[in-house]
């Protein structure tokens, strides 16, 4: 699903954000990106999500080369991942069935297949009964769940989240870690990006650690630990 | 790209210009303010260019011809004028035409120059010629004193010193309405551009999550871009108005004090083309100005 060939990114006036990063995440894989604030994390998602260009190395994501891609092919490439963020990124003036029938509607699909799809992933995150609530009307955990629909209403065999639970307390994070967990099951291959050590200590699953852009523990299961001393 | 699609495109753009209520309220004023003045502006230089160029072709070159020139003499005097090239019109002037002429400037003026001619028509026959353009003029008369070929003219009169001034004139007023006309333009555009941004600014959020879904650059584009010909067409709807409302008003007030240089000027344009003209210019302001906000965006 993704490879990663001795990767740099550099951005102009930094240094290299990550260096020489190999890595290899097979198809229906559960992976946590960990490390310290600035070790690369969001990097390496912006990579695999086309936000961010490699300056060497090469990265596959589903079978497309990243560096050959142009760019009239990235939505394609989007339409196959979901992609969730520490901040939601809701619209704040649709409710939440609207939130997640827009990722649909952007991509030009069928009022019909609307109709099918959203309830299903509402149903799926816990939150049909919620559809026609506004986001100012949810708690922090309910805004990630309905970020997370949308991530999924294009069924993509891959979602990426960045700091899913960044924002939440940590019984909330469990509920989301559960959700991501069930999604998993279902084949989706899930990488999550966190500093979360609850959730990854609570639901162990492979761990990657990131410290100054280059690995320096893959494990499986891993539990969290920044100081990068090996706990399998 | 399916109907609902579109359906769905035209009222995203609706839905924000509708919640961006106060925003958009600004948009649409930007682009009747600086419509408003560009239509004003570009309407008076071409009423300015039309009367510049008109000036030139009220002036013809008289010929006269010789005392003793017969009438078919005359008559073949300018059939062969007609044969030079960048002449228009010809017009033959009898010697009796002429007196009657000089009699009704008398009854004009008030003066007696016909009388103290005690009956005599000491006056030529004469030959009017009109030029295809101004600038023709000027070798028209140099073949017309070329005594070689037409020795039966005694003498040209063509205002050579008054029609160069008109002509340069004419091109200076030319010149400078299309720089003019250019710089409020150019003034418009960013005006309506600096609007449109705020407008994409407070979109952001949506533009983002449109990419990351996988939304393509033109579908990402086309609300902004349709909200952006919004704006240009209304704001140009409301300038058409107010320009032909003034426009009326002025023409109503100078219609009592018109000059006589104003006589045989072109009609100005009416409603109907100052309507299409600023709307032309509004939607394509809305259109240029919308994609280049969202230039940033979509990189």
């Amino acid at each position: 699903m993704i490879q990663l060939e001795n990767v740099t990114v550099t951005f102009d006036g930094s240094g290299s954000v990550l260096r020489r990063v190999s890595l290899t995440i097979p198809t229906g894989d559960f992976v946590y990106i960990v490390g310290t604030t600035g070790a690369g994390k969001s990097t390496l998602l912006r990579l695999l999500y086309c936000d961010a260009c490699p300056s060497s190395g090469t990265v596959l994501v589903a079978g497309q080369t990243l560096e050959r891609l142009r760019p009239t092919d990235i939505p394609r490439l989007r339409r196959r991942m979901g992609i969730v963020f520490q901040d939601f990124k809701l619209l704040p003036d649709r409710n939440v069935y609207e939130n997640v029938a827009f990722a649909l509607r952007v991509i030009g699909a069928s009022n019909r297949e609307i109709r099918r799809r959203v309830p299903d992933v509402l149903e799926l995150v816990g939150l049909i009964e919620r559809y026609d609530a506004f986001p100012h009307q949810l708690s922090g955990g309910e805004k990630q769940r309905v970020a997370i629909a949308r991530a999924l209403a294009n069924t993509p065999p891959l979602l990426l989240a960045d700091e899913p639970t960044g924002n939440l307390d940590p019984e909330t994070s469990c509920g989301i870690a559960d959700v991501l967990e069930r999604i998993n099951q279902l084949g989706t291959t899930v990488v999550v990006a966190t500093h979360d050590k609850h959730m990854v200590d609570t639901f162990r699953k492979r761990v990657v650690q990131i410290e100054d852009g280059c690995i320096v523990r893959d494990e499986c299961p891993g539990y969290y630990d920044a100081a990068g001393g090996a706990t399998a | 790209m399916r109907l609902s699609s579109f359906f769905f495109l035209v009222d995203e753009a609706g839905k924000s210009i509708r919640r961006n209520g106060l925003m958009s309220l600004a948009a649409f004023s930007a682009v009747t303010v600086a419509l408003s003045v560009f239509g004003g502006a570009v309407f008076f230089l071409y009423r300015l260019h039309q009367f510049a160029a008109a000036q030139p072709q009220r002036f013809v070159i008289a010929v006269f011809l010789q005392d003793d020139a017969s009438r078919s003499t005359s008559t073949d005097v300018e059939r062969r004028i007609q044969g030079i090239p960048g002449v228009t019109e010809t017009r033959l002037v009898t010697k009796e035409e002429a007196l009657g002429e000089l009699m009704e400037e008398d009854r004009k003026r008030g003066t007696r120059i016909v009388d103290a001619l005690a009956g005599a028509n000491p006056l030529p026959d004469r030959i009017d010629v009109r030029t295809a353009s101004p600038e023709r003029s000027r070798s028209v008369a140099a073949v017309l004193r070329n005594e070689t070929r037409f020795p039966e003219v005694a003498a040209v009169r063509d205002e050579r010193e008054m029609l160069d001034k008109l002509v340069a004139t004419s091109k200076l007023v030319r010149t400078l309405s299309a720089i003019v006309a250019g710089l409020l333009l150019f003034a418009t555009a960013v005006l309506v551009q600096n609007t449109l941004r705020l407008t994409v600014i407070a979109r952001a959020d949506e533009i983002q999550i449109m990419r990351l879904v996988g939304a393509s650059p033109a579908f990402v584009r086309l609300p902004i871009v349709l909200e952006g010909i919004f704006y240009g067409v209304a704001g140009a709807i409301a300038a058409s108005l107010l320009v032909i409302l003034v426009l009326s008003q002025l023409s109503r007030y100078t219609a009592s004090f018109e000059s006589p240089l104003a006589v045989g000027m072109p009609p100005a344009p009416g409603p109907w083309m100052i309507l299409v003209v600023l709307m032309a210019t509004g939607l394509i302001l809305g259109l240029v100005t919308s994609v280049i906000s969202l230039r940033r965006f979509l990189r």
